[in-house]
């Protein structure tokens, strides 16, 4: 049991944790995801190596500025740089600066100002000095005028690509169908839009460059949550409409794809580019530090060769100090934006790219669950070592096949998760352990009540079912358990027919409510008691079973009781069973109850001497004893079992029985006492109700020597059983009794089953007494004429006050008997 | 902590002389525990003290079901917990076998002796009280691993007699300690780590008087059936006077399978 509440707490405790880890998992719980952007980072960095990179970029860096001055430089500077990377052969030019603005420049003003109004008056272009004046202005405007140089610039080259910038989030203040052509030109729309981010607000270059531009994409980028960038949103909604990114749109024109190819799925499909993205369109970069760069001054003074642009894509971006963001990504903290474009075209066109499968996250989970099933159901059926040992080997496989997975197949697995639940787990159930275990010695300590149980339970298995309750009272009765164990004790209670005991146990487990069928047991129980046990005796005489409920049957010593077989002197008769032979028996039973406390040890003794004494009595006219015993309260005997009626019926005047059978059946009990005599055995109570005439015919004498023992004591206590008839009179005196009583009782017996009548009567018992031993009896003759001569002498010598003038032995009593017999029959 | 694999039998005869069995034993080879009982007493409440003992322990590890067992006694630190528990079980049947025979006039003065033994894994917990004894076979050696709570046992200690006058001893079965005549009872217990092939051998007094040591030792290496090594015994015992009932419990401890070491190994749990 015990066992079992470990092992049920552990698969709680995985359980609970597992669930929990997962929990965190969904949630993204920072904390785990830096320590997984760790590892992510640490892949990329083992990762990178020289890749084959179309990308070059034109650094606007601190040796240009130093060289052209402050910026932001005159945008023709940039006019030139496009129409020299025109005439190089660059396939694509990126221009990494947003020009969200017109230029203001005041001289250009002045100039155009003072250009109109000559234009405003014709008259004046006539003068040769105000044309020259007026050529010279226009030259002056035409090289001011920076806007309309790039613009010319961008849309000569026909390759340039321009930024914009998103205002992220919120609701778009802009309705598509309003859009700008130059934006709809570099926007695709979807039926089902796919779930990306949105933008509130667009920020465009001026239109005079993004009209002539081939492309416009977005220069946002997303940081993690530890303000690293690591992917490229490669798509972003803006108004319904779904931009790309300006690493995107320089890839596609690269390779000549247009937006409008793009196919929504697992990955993002143009033609026979497949980029792997993951939640929101994002793709993970595989940075890479080294990419080729030269700085903008060396390119405008022709310092470098045409051929490193021929074909590739040319990005002019900042890289100084102080210009533009700089980034913080898993290769370094302080990366020029332009780094991040460059790395994600670098993976587009060379299909290198970290993933986030679609079976990462079901993996994930399943490894969280295969962990969670260790904690629960392995680490506590395992010893400490053997478990930290599998502990580490699980932990090591994952970390060793994620890193794997990371830095071949550029698989990024979140490892930290199940890592986390591993330990934090394996920390706790087996700490737990120990916690449980010191819990456990405490609690078997101070209890008590398991011992009561265990000596209840012992004391029950002896026998001792006193002292069992006695223990099992001092157990809380409100547990379900110990209300089982008594009522166990209760059923065997009913079993010794100690019904006022299992009444008391029953009532002792209903103070905590009922239980089983209880209530039930102890009505019945109450209506058997008042019948059986605890009544007034004779008032009924109706043949009660005693408990219906087979389950319960109850037993004496060794033998089921069946029924109750009816009432004698000393108490119930019961058929039994010996279930040792399964023989039925006759069980006579002698209830202490009735006798007074001092005396009980005196009957006792004196009943289980003179049972001991019959036992030893082997004769077909006497009542054979098996067994004597007793049990709690009741003192038992067991007797062969007769099937007949005693003659107590055949004393009176209507049922007399024929005088040969008188004959015969005095003859048998004459025969039976004279060979108990010779064993050293009294009878003590011959009287009718003691013989038995089986319906076989055969005479069977009961109770030798019995029957007396308790008469007499009751007799001493000064209740009168009964008339004593058929006492002779030294019993009557009180002197000693001997065989020759036996034989004037059996005389008494005899006049009565031949007259109907008794020799002996009162009023009173007084009177009976007289008569007994003072009264010569009655003549049989004279109440019944027709009796031989024989039957009034054979009477009299019976009956004879004084013991020597009676037969002395049964013997005689028999000889004369049969010459009788051969008279009467 | 390899588990070792338990074979083990018992058996209790009357002998020759006495008219009944005031021996008796216990087995619960599923739960390790061992046991033997020689009870004494009139009116025949021996018995019922040497079954009260033995039916106790054997209730305390068989269904110790409904929470942890109760822990009688004080609880000893230096011991294990299997041996505390042991403990525990005897001291348990001390009170029970001691309210018994304050509750029944016949039943006065009863008591018994117990010997017992928990085997758990490779680990040995040795509980007794009174003379009946516990031996290890090892190696081709016996060794009594209790000591007699008897007057001579403790006259041998103090050099009083020798070992050979002890033998002879007229008072060899008056005890210095019993179970179950006192409220409390001081229980020896002794734990220790068992090798495979050792051979425990649970004796009353019946079968320590009637067989010699050596006679034990022979008697258990020839052969390897604990039930047949009982019957022997019991037999030597009888053959030799049979004087007093005779009850002897051996178990054969042997290494376990390599796939049921490989279970156990994988299943070992932590108590």
């Amino acid at each position: 049991m015990k066992k079992t509440k470990v092992f049920r707490t552990d698969v709680f405790i995985g359980v609970i944790l597992t669930l929990l880890i997962v929990g965190v998992y969904a949630l993204r719980w920072s904390p785990v995801e830096f320590l997984e952007y760790k590892f992510y980072d640490m892949g990329i960095n083992l990762r990178e190596g020289p890749t084959n990179s179309p990308v070059v970029v034109v650094a606007i860096d601190d040796s240009s500025i130093n060289a052209l001055g402050r910026w932001p430089w005159p945008r023709s500077h940039i006019a030139r740089m496009i129409d020299l990377l025109q005439g190089y052969g660059a396939k694509v030019i990126g221009l990494n600066i947003l020009y969200s603005e017109k230029d203001t420049n005041q001289g250009l003003q002045a100039i155009r100002e003072v250009t109109a109004s000559i234009e405003a008056k014709p008259g004046l272009q006539g003068n040769a000095s105000v044309a020259g004046i007026y050529a010279t202005l226009k030259a002056a405007e035409k090289n001011l005028d920076h806007d309309a140089a790039l613009s010319t610039a961008i849309g000569a080259s026909q390759r340039v690509v321009l930024p914009f910038f998103f205002a992220l989030g919120g609701p778009v203040l802009m309705d598509s169908a309003s859009m700008p052509e130059v934006l709809a030109r570099n926007s695709v729309s979807f039926a089902s839009p796919p779930d990306l981010l949105t933008a509130r607000e667009l920020i465009p270059p001026v239109p005079e460059f993004s009209t002539p531009a081939l492309a416009l994409g977005h220069i946002n980028l997303a940081a993690d949550s530890d303000g690293a960038v690591r992917n490229d949103c490669l798509l972003i909604d803006y108004g319904g409409r779904v931009f790309p990114s300006l690493s995107l749109q320089l890839a596609l024109k690269y390779l000549g794809y247009d937006l409008k190819d793009l196919v929504l799925g697992e990955a993002l499909t143009f033609r026979r580019i497949r980029i792997p993205v993951h939640e929101q369109s994002r793709m993970l970069i595989s940075y890479s530090s080294s990419y080729e760069a030269y700085p903008f001054v060396e390119v405008l003074n022709n310092r470098v060769s045409p051929e490193s642009f021929r074909n590739k894509i040319v990005i002019i971006a900042p890289t100084a100090t102080g210009l533009g963001t700089m980034q913080v990504t898993p290769i370094g903290t302080a990366m020029p934006s332009v780094l991040i474009t460059a790395n994600a075209i670098n993976n587009i066109l060379n299909n290198d790219h970290i993933v986030r499968p679609g079976w990462a996250t079901p993996l994930e989970i399943g490894v969280l669950i295969l962990f969670g099933l260790f904690l629960a159901l392995g680490i506590p059926h395992l010893k400490a070592g053997i478990s930290a040992l599998i502990s580490s080997v699980l932990l090591v496989a994952w970390l060793a096949t994620a890193a794997y997975f990371m830095l071949a197949e550029g698989i990024w697995l979140k490892v930290f998760y199940p890592t986390l639940l591993l330990l934090v787990g394996y920390t706790i159930v087996v700490s737990r352990g120990y916690l449980f275990t010191e819990k456990s010695k405490e609690r078997i300590e101070a209890d008590s009540v398991e011992t009561n149980k265990m000596l209840g339970l012992s004391f029950q298995g002896q026998g001792m079912l006193d002292m069992a309750f006695e223990k099992f009272r001092k157990c809380p009765v409100e547990d379900e358990a110990v209300k089982e164990l008594l009522y166990n004790l209760g059923l065997d209670f009913e079993r010794k027919r100690m019904f006022n005991k299992a009444v008391a146990v029953y009532e002792h487990v209903m103070t905590a409510g009922s239980f089983k069928d209880i209530e039930e047991r102890v009505k019945k129980l109450k209506a058997v008691g008042e019948t059986v046990i605890f009544g007034a005796g004779g008032a009924r005489k109706d043949s009660t079973v005693i408990v219906e409920n087979a389950q319960t049957r109850p037993t004496l010593g060794r033998y089921e009781i069946l029924k109750e077989l009816g009432r004698g002197a000393m108490g119930t008769v019961y058929l039994g069973k010996d279930p040792k032979i399964n023989r039925d028996v006759a069980i006579k039973t002698l209830r202490y109850e009735e006798f007074d406390e001092e005396q009980l040890a005196d009957i006792k003794s004196r009943f289980f001497r003179e049972a001991e004494a019959a036992g030893k009595l082997a004769h077909p006219n006497i009542v054979t004893i098996y067994d004597v015993g007793e049990d709690y309260e009741i003192a038992y005997m067991a007797m062969e079992l007769l099937d007949g009626a005693d003659l107590a019926k055949n004393c009176q005047k209507n049922q007399l029985l024929p005088r040969a059978e008188v004959v015969r059946i005095v003859s048998s009990v004459a025969g039976a006492l004279d060979y108990a005599h010779a064993s050293g055995i009294v009878h003590r109570d011959i009287k009718p109700a003691n013989i038995m005439i089986l319906n076989n015919g055969e005479i069977k004498v009961a109770d030798f020597g019995i029957a007396r023992v308790i008469a007499s004591s009751k007799t001493q206590t000064g209740v009168i059983m009964g008339t004593p008839s058929y006492m002779s009179p030294e019993q009557i005196a009180g002197q000693k009794v001997d065989g020759t009583s036996d034989l004037f009782s059996l005389g008494v017996v005899f006049f009565e089953l031949l007259t109907g009548e008794k020799p002996f009567a009162g009023d009173s018992i007084a009177t009976l007494i007289y008569n007994i031993t003072s009264t010569p009896p009655p003549s049989v003759r004279e109440m019944v004429p027709d009796l031989p001569e024989q039957f009034e002498t054979i009477i009299g010598k019976l009956l004879a006050k004084d013991k020597s003038q009676r037969y002395q032995r049964g013997k005689e009593l028999v000889d004369d008997l049969q010459e009788l017999m051969k008279v009467v029959s | 902590m390899k588990a070792l694999e338990l074979h083990a039998a018992g058996q209790t005869d009357v002998g020759r002389v006495r008219a009944n069995n005031e021996d008796a034993f216990c087995l619960l080879p599923e739960q390790g525990l061992l046991a033997v009982a020689d009870g004494m007493g009139g009116h025949a409440s021996g018995e019922v003290a040497s079954k009260m003992s033995m039916d106790l322990i054997r209730g305390y590890f068989a269904d110790a079901g409904t929470g942890p067992p109760p822990q009688v006694g004080a609880y000893d630190e230096d011991r294990s917990e299997l041996t505390n528990r042991l403990g525990s079980a005897v001291r348990l049947a001390n009170m029970a076998v001691f309210e018994a025979s304050k509750s029944n006039a016949q039943w006065q003065g009863m008591g018994t002796t117990v010997v017992a033994a928990l085997i758990r894994k490779n680990k040995l917990s040795i509980a007794h009280v009174g003379d009946s004894r516990l031996y290890l076979v090892r190696y081709g050696n016996i060794e009594q691993l209790t000591d007699d709570h008897s007057v001579v046992a403790e006259q041998v200690k103090r050099d009083l007699i020798t070992r050979e006058e002890a033998n002879r001893s007229e008072i060899k079965n008056i005890l210095t300690r019993a179970l179950g005549t006192e409220a409390e009872v001081e229980v020896d217990l002794e734990e220790m780590t068992l090798l495979a092939d050792d051979v425990l051998v649970l004796c009353s007094d019946g079968l320590s008087n009637m067989v010699s040591d050596d006679d034990i030792l022979t008697v258990v290496l020839s052969t390897r059936d604990p039930a047949l090594a009982c019957q022997t015994l019991v037999k030597l015992a009888n053959e030799n006077g049979g004087r007093d009932n005779i009850t002897v419990v051996v178990a054969y401890l042997a290494n376990t399978g390599w796939l049921a070491s490989f279970i156990n190994f994988f299943r070992g749990r932590r108590r």
